[in-house]
């Protein structure tokens, strides 16, 4: 017999003991669950991958285990959202790849590059090229204008100005903010902000873009135009968009959506 | 990827740099100019003052590559070779003075007279620490320093050999002045100026120390015969070297003494430059002027004395009971340098006989016992430099003088043509210039370029170390081992006086040049150590998009030749202003004082302190750039080793 909503309803309810909001997050994850059994995703290529992947920092004299054993897949074009609480691993999960840090035990590939074997400014380069990063707090240079702040991953790449003015206003546009170039970031809105910060991650044309709490700054109004767009540059350019959130709501609309939890993935 | 970021772009990100932490940037900015302005302003300085020394150098002797020689002669103390020579007309003379005291029954001791030869001298602590010395008073001292010096290769005509050898286009000669302290052959006796044609009593006759400046420095800085050549560029327009057809000596008098000659009262110390210039016009007009010196040898100034004092006690003594009058009594002169009379003699034939015989007694060590005195005229043609400057050793005029050594020198001179023999003047210079004493004669050589004065000297300059006069005569032992038989150094030119005072300038400003550096070492590290310390944040962010260590090194790098440029051109600005206002304050002063020295034919010359040497300029622009970049080095090397993702993480 098929299950019917209210029964479902109850099943929670007493499996939460009446907690309603208990009752609701696990609905959530249990959708979750089962959309990432159905999953499959648009292509089969695999653009990074972390195979035993474990990361211990030195915090004073303890060794805090931030990741442990962790194996994930990311496959070219998906939108992959990682959640977890606070001190899950997450970030340092987003971290290792886009090449900011090292692991302590396991291999990270990402385009088709071991990230273990670059050298510093290797890994710079790849950075540059390859990986797109947006933070929570946009960090844009606040006594540069808009179209300057955007070109900036550009003046490390050594593109050319007349090309990456060009390109900086056409992702300004995509971005909405084709009115705003002049502006210094004071004179823009959180939302507007991130947005610029999107672009600016855009600009070396990165084969993936990798976002840490995007929203987290932003009302839910602005986040969810921000995830809005990662939708659409992910659909549209088949950049491969893996954002980093605690907001279960806004991981649900992701292609995927992993769970981390004390260092591991569950 | 490019290995560098495009210097537009790393100048865009370094500009934002310039925005933070703002009043600390514009204090440490402030503090640096501040620094490496006194190095600016004291290069301006010099600078100018270098351009301006070389500008008034076209007068005098400056544009002429001369060398000055003193002979390097016997020396009368710590002199073995003199003491021993002296020794047997010593024991003959004290022999004789001893045998004719006790034929006239005069009490004598050989021992303390100090006319001998020789005298006995206390060389220690010790009562008996007591050696046997030669007296430069003796006049058979004198010869026999006369005749030991003739042995050695110190002539005028051996030294224009020497010079000849190296190239020299002429020689000259001239005499140490007779007066003031003149050494071994220094003229016994004293000239003095006559003011208003009067001879002053009450002011005895100076000898050695006393007034350096006005009328009276005649006879404490001294009057020395000089080469026409040498003197002839130091004349005042329409002057000569030539005797006056009123028998006058040409001579240069020192400012102060010009000033006297023409009545005028010394300027105040708060005069004007105005003023300053006005009276040297005044004064200039003292050319061709004749006022008249008076010459007193020895035993007359002797019997001068003799006869003021006497007369000053017969007039403390009048009327008191028990007072006998002198048997001998002396007039005063009835005119001026004239002779001193007797006006009565009263003596008992015993008397006469007692004072016969100590004058017997005396003159067996004294050839100079008549008295000789006597005025001539002389005609100021030129004026020179005051021992001390225009006014105060401290004043704008005492700093040019005191760098300035290329002047004709201090004191009154003559041209040696004006001398002849057996004249009075030439009795009152001591001789001729070639009857001088080696102590007394100073030499010159000429040359076409100062490359060949400089070999000159270097060729055959004797100065040996203090630290090696040992023993009897060093000076002159240590020279003859080496064959080089004169000091030498150059006259004239102001290069010397040029490269003196560069020399002294860099002595002061490398001290300057190390504090200053530190201290901005320091205050810029902490300043730029702060700012980079507090761009880590966006250190981590440029790194995760992209950035190599290199290229945040270049934004910082240019960062800090940015701060560079502003203490530039903050600290030239401040120097400049500095240095344009010290030079308006002082050049009206300084030029002032430049033509004294220099004899400059335009008193409207100008001796500005403000000048540009673009070595000078680019060298302290070095200095500011690579203690900016030495500063950040540290700060910037920490940062650079940081790992992004921590500083991330702490935010």
């Amino acid at each position: 017999m098929a299950q019917t909503p209210r029964m479902l309803a109850q099943q929670l309810l007493d499996q939460t003991n009446g907690d309603l909001a208990a009752a609701i997050d696990l609905l959530r994850q249990t959708q979750q669950q089962s959309k990432a059994s159905h999953y499959r995703p648009k292509s089969t290529e695999v653009i990074a991958r972390f195979a035993d992947v474990s990361k211990q920092y030195k915090v004073g004299r303890n060794h805090v285990r931030a990741l442990n054993d962790v194996s994930i897949e990311v496959y070219k074009g998906e939108f992959l959202a990682i959640t977890g609480t606070s001190g899950s691993g997450k970030s340092t999960l987003l971290q290792l790849l886009g090449g900011l840090d090292k692991p302590s035990q396991g291999t990270i590939e990402v385009a088709g590059q071991n990230l273990a074997k670059l050298r510093d400014a290797k890994l710079s380069d790849f950075r540059n090229q390859t990986i797109g990063f947006i933070f929570q707090f946009f960090y844009l240079q606040p006594f540069l204008r808009l179209q300057t702040n955007i070109e900036v991953p550009a003046m490390f790449g050594g593109m050319k100005s007349r090309e990456r003015r060009a390109r900086s206003s056409e992702l300004a546009g995509k971005v909405g903010l084709q009115d705003r170039l002049r502006h210094l970031p004071r004179e823009l809105s959180g939302g507007q902000m991130q947005r610029a910060a999107i672009a600016r991650a855009l600009l070396n044309q990165p084969r993936i873009l990798l976002a840490d709490e995007p929203t987290g700054n932003l009302d839910s109004a602005n986040a969810q135009a921000i995830y809005q767009l990662f939708r659409k540059i992910c659909d549209e350019q088949g950049t491969t968009v893996v954002v980093v959130t605690h907001d279960r709501e806004l991981a649900s609309l992701a292609d995927r959506s992993i769970a981390m939890s004390d260092g591991r993935i569950v | 990827m490019s290995f560098m970021m495009r210097p537009k772009d790393s100048l865009t990100l370094a500009f934002t740099k310039l925005r933070v932490r703002r009043i600390r940037l514009g204090i440490t900015l402030v503090v640096m100019s501040l620094l490496f302005a006194v190095l600016v302003f004291l290069s301006l300085i010099t600078a100018g003052a270098v351009k301006s020394f070389h500008t008034f150098g076209k007068e005098g002797l400056g544009g002429r590559y001369i060398v000055t020689a003193f002979p390097i002669g016997q020396q009368p103390y710590d002199n073995q070779e003199l003491t021993d020579t002296l020794q047997q007309p010593y024991q003959d003379l004290s022999a004789k003075k001893t045998a004719l005291a006790k034929k006239y029954d005069i009490p004598y001791d050989a021992k303390t007279d100090s006319s001998l030869p020789l005298s006995e001298q206390q060389t220690g602590p010790d009562p008996s620490d007591k050696q046997l010395m030669a007296n430069i008073g003796s006049p058979l001292t004198l010869a026999a320093l006369a005749e030991l010096n003739a042995k050695l290769p110190i002539s005028y005509d051996d030294f224009g050999a020497v010079a000849k050898q190296s190239g020299a286009a002429h020689t000259y000669r001239a005499t140490v002045n007779a007066y003031g302290g003149g050494g071994p052959g220094g003229t016994s006796g004293g000239i003095k100026v006559l003011k208003d044609g009067k001879e002053d009593y009450d002011s005895k006759p100076q000898k050695g120390y006393g007034q350096p400046t006005g009328l009276d420095s005649i006879t404490t800085i001294g009057w020395s015969e000089m080469s026409d050549e040498l003197l002839k560029p130091f004349l005042l327009d329409g002057q000569t070297t030539a005797i006056g057809a009123d028998g006058s000596i040409p001579i240069t008098a020192p400012y102060s003494a010009a000033e006297q000659l023409m009545g005028l009262s010394k300027l105040p110390a708060t005069a004007t430059s105005q003023q300053k210039l006005e009276r040297l016009q005044a004064v200039r007009a003292v050319a061709g002027k004749t006022t008249t010196i008076c010459y007193r040898n020895q035993a007359s100034q002797d019997l001068l004395q003799k006869a003021i004092a006497q007369i000053a006690d017969i007039q403390t003594n009048k009327g008191k009971s028990g007072y006998t009058m002198p048997s001998l009594q002396y007039n005063l002169p009835t005119e001026a340098c004239g002779p001193v009379t007797i006006k009565k003699d009263a003596r008992t034939s015993e008397e006469k006989q007692a004072d016969s015989h100590q004058d017997e007694l005396t003159a067996l060590t004294n050839d100079d016992m008549q008295p000789v005195q006597g005025a001539f005229p002389v005609r100021v043609v030129g004026i020179t430099n005051d021992l001390t400057g225009v006014g105060t050793s401290m004043d704008a005029g005492g700093l040019v003088g005191s760098i300035v050594s290329s002047s004709l020198g201090q004191g009154w001179f003559s041209p040696i043509s004006a001398f002849k023999p057996d004249s009075l003047p030439t009795k009152a210079q001591g001789g001729l210039v070639q009857d001088a004493p080696v102590g007394r004669q100073q030499y010159f050589a000429e040359f076409n370029t100062s490359e060949a004065a400089k070999a000159f000297i270097e060729r055959n300059n004797c100065s040996p170390p203090q630290s090696d006069f040992i023993g009897s005569n060093p000076m002159l032992t240590l020279c003859n081992k080496i064959g080089k038989h004169f000091s030498l150094s150059p006259y004239g030119n102001n290069a010397g006086a040029i490269e003196d005072f560069q020399h002294n300038i860099w002595k002061v400003a490398r001290f300057v040049l190390i504090g200053v550096i530190i201290i901005a070492t320091v205050v810029l590290m902490g300043t730029l150590g702060k700012i980079i310390a507090d761009s880590r944040r966006e250190t981590a962010v440029f790194r995760s998009l992209g950035a190599r260590r290199l290229h945040i090194s270049q934004i910082y790098i240019i960062y800090t030749l940015l701060v560079s440029l502003m203490i530039i051109i903050l600290s030239f600005a401040m120097g400049a202003i500095g240095a344009f206002i010290v030079s308006n304050h002082l050049e009206p002063s300084l030029s002032v004082a430049a033509v004294l020295v220099y004899n400059a034919r335009d008193i409207h010359q100008h001796f500005g302190l403000f000048g540009i040497n673009a070595l000078y300029l680019l060298i302290i622009a070095g200095i500011v750039v690579a203690t900016a970049l030495l500063a950040a080095t540290i700060p910037l090397l920490t940062n650079m080793r940081r790992n992004p993702i921590r500083d991330m993480r702490d935010e």
